[in-house]
């Protein structure tokens, strides 16, 4: 893979993570304060010394997360978006399936990889916004100094202000997974897109995929360096 | 002497405070061009009416419209054997060295390299049209060079807090694409990666530009471009698991993810 692809990683990573784990009660009325106050507060909880010295986010720290994801991610709107048209030939039931195992397969990937808060700061650049839809842009530098670019897309709902997207680099989730669930759509059925997506978290789940040999790694440099390297 | 020491002193100062300025002045036109190609692609268009029910407009494209894959037989299985190579070699040599070295030592060669690739992105700047940016690029090269060490430190990256820096990636295939020069089909080669023809192109044009290329013996060329991609992946462990663990078919996600990370670098 060449490094640039690299970049795009790790802001989706940073920008899903931090929006799929916003934490909070109190509800901001317009795209950009929505994001930010979600950000905030999600690196207050990841920065909770009550969970200090895990090395992913797991147990009740990931369960503390997801209980609150759907005040601010709509996982439904995400769905039915990299789903496209095919979405409205699905059965109720087959597409609350698809949004339920979805939402897994991001959390355990994305979310649950996710080292923990680096001292990334977050710098929002602006937000645009038309009719129920809206898109904020942000800047993220990353701990090592590089400048990511990570933007957020947005619908409204009843009055509340939802993120349904993240683009890092240029990239969104809603699109890398686009293709891919028309691929499978147009050789399957939703059913077996189901099935796949279930077969996934279930791999995940098994140890067959990866192991979250990263965090170790980092935790062995960071006990040598204490200090997130900024240069 | 200690007047000359004071007057060398100043000057560089003086150089010091021109190309900071410089560096602002071009960044704002960068930032520009940025937004721009983003507000085009901002709202995802609506793919049903608010009942929820009907369609309107056209159906959400693939990246077929970028670059078809025409040789998916080929490119899946490169694919499959750079995913081999990497967990079965490169990464776990990468973890072996990231072990022995502490993170910052490695930041700072990463550092190093990215500082020594200028030329490329000096000239692709430029091929590009975009000579503000070659300003920062240059700007950037000599005060990271004289002030940082040789460029182990990113200091000058780091003068405007809240201004965004151009975009530290320029090569060839960018700007061939920004010439209006199609990708041609998508291409997946061993070591190398996601490419399409036009990027093949590009990567043998920049070559040319890399800096290690012109290291005598050959060896030691390939040594350091094979060190140089080391010690980047030991900073950069567990993203290319992340991006394929989370996909249904990672074939698919990597050569979407890497077309339109592309797309977007032309557009910018």
């Amino acid at each position: 893979m060449p490094s640039a692809m690299k970049r795009v990683i790790l802001s989706l990573v940073l920008g899903l993570s931090l929006t799929c784990a916003l934490a909070a009660p109190a509800l901001a009325d317009a795209p950009l304060a929505t994001v930010k106050e979600g950000v905030d507060k999600v690196i207050a909880v990841l920065q909770d010394p009550q969970y200090k010295g895990a090395k992913v986010i797991a147990g009740k720290q990931l369960e503390a997360l997801r209980a609150v994801i759907k005040q601010y991610f709509d996982f439904t709107e995400l769905t039915a978006r990299a789903v496209g048209r095919p979405w409205l030939k699905f059965s109720p039931q087959q597409q609350k399936d698809l949004v339920d195992s979805f939402q897994e397969l991001l959390e355990k990937t994305y979310l649950g990889k996710f080292e923990g808060y680096n001292g990334e700061k977050f710098d929002y650049q602006k937000e645009m916004a038309q009719g129920n839809l809206a898109f904020v842009q942000s800047q993220v530098t990353a701990s090592d100094g590089k400048i990511l670019a990570v933007n957020f897309r947005l619908i409204q709902k009843d009055g509340r202000w939802f993120i349904y997207d993240v683009i890092g680099e240029g990239i969104s989730i809603m699109e890398i997974y686009r293709s891919q669930f028309a691929q499978e759509l147009q050789n399957g059925s939703p059913d077996s897109l189901i099935g796949k997506v279930r077969q996934r978290v279930a791999d995940i789940a098994a140890g067959k995929a990866v192991a979250d040999e990263k965090a170790v790694l980092n935790d062995a440099a960071k006990q040598e360096q204490p200090t997130a390297a900024k240069q | 002497m200690g007047r000359s020491i004071v007057r060398v002193g100043l000057l560089a100062i003086g150089a010091f405070v021109l190309f900071c300025g410089v560096a602002l002045a071009a960044d704002d036109q960068a930032v520009l061009g940025k937004e721009l190609a983003q507000i085009d692609n901002a709202y995802a268009p609506e793919l049903w009416d608010a009942s929820g029910k009907t369609p309107t407009g056209e159906p959400s494209v693939g990246t077929e419209s970028i670059a078809p894959d025409s040789v998916p037989g080929w490119n899946r299985f490169w694919f499959q054997f750079n995913d081999k190579f990497y967990y079965y070699l490169f990464k776990p040599v990468a973890q072996g060295y990231g072990y022995v070295l502490p993170e910052k030592p490695r930041t700072w060669v990463d550092n190093f390299f990215h500082n020594l690739l200028f030329p490329m992105r000096f000239v692709n700047c430029l091929l590009q049209g975009q000579f503000r940016a070659a300003g920062v690029e240059t700007s950037r090269f000599i005060g990271n060079t004289a002030f940082g060490f040789g460029g182990m430190s990113r200091f000058a990256y780091d003068l405007k807090p809240t201004q965004p820096t151009a975009s530290g990636e320029r090569d060839l295939g960018q700007t061939f694409g920004v010439w209006g020069i199609d990708n041609g089909t998508y291409l997946v080669w061993p070591f190398v990666g996601p490419s399409t023809v036009r990027d093949t192109f590009g990567y043998a044009g920049d070559y040319f530009m890399r800096p290690t290329t012109y290291l005598n013996p050959w060896y030691w060329s390939m040594g350091a471009t094979a060190y140089e991609k080391l010690n980047n992946l030991s900073l950069r462990i567990g993203e290319y698991e992340t991006l394929t663990e989370s996909a249904i078919d990672p074939y698919t996600a990597v050569r979407d993810a890497y077309l339109r990370y592309r797309a977007q670098k032309v557009k910018e």
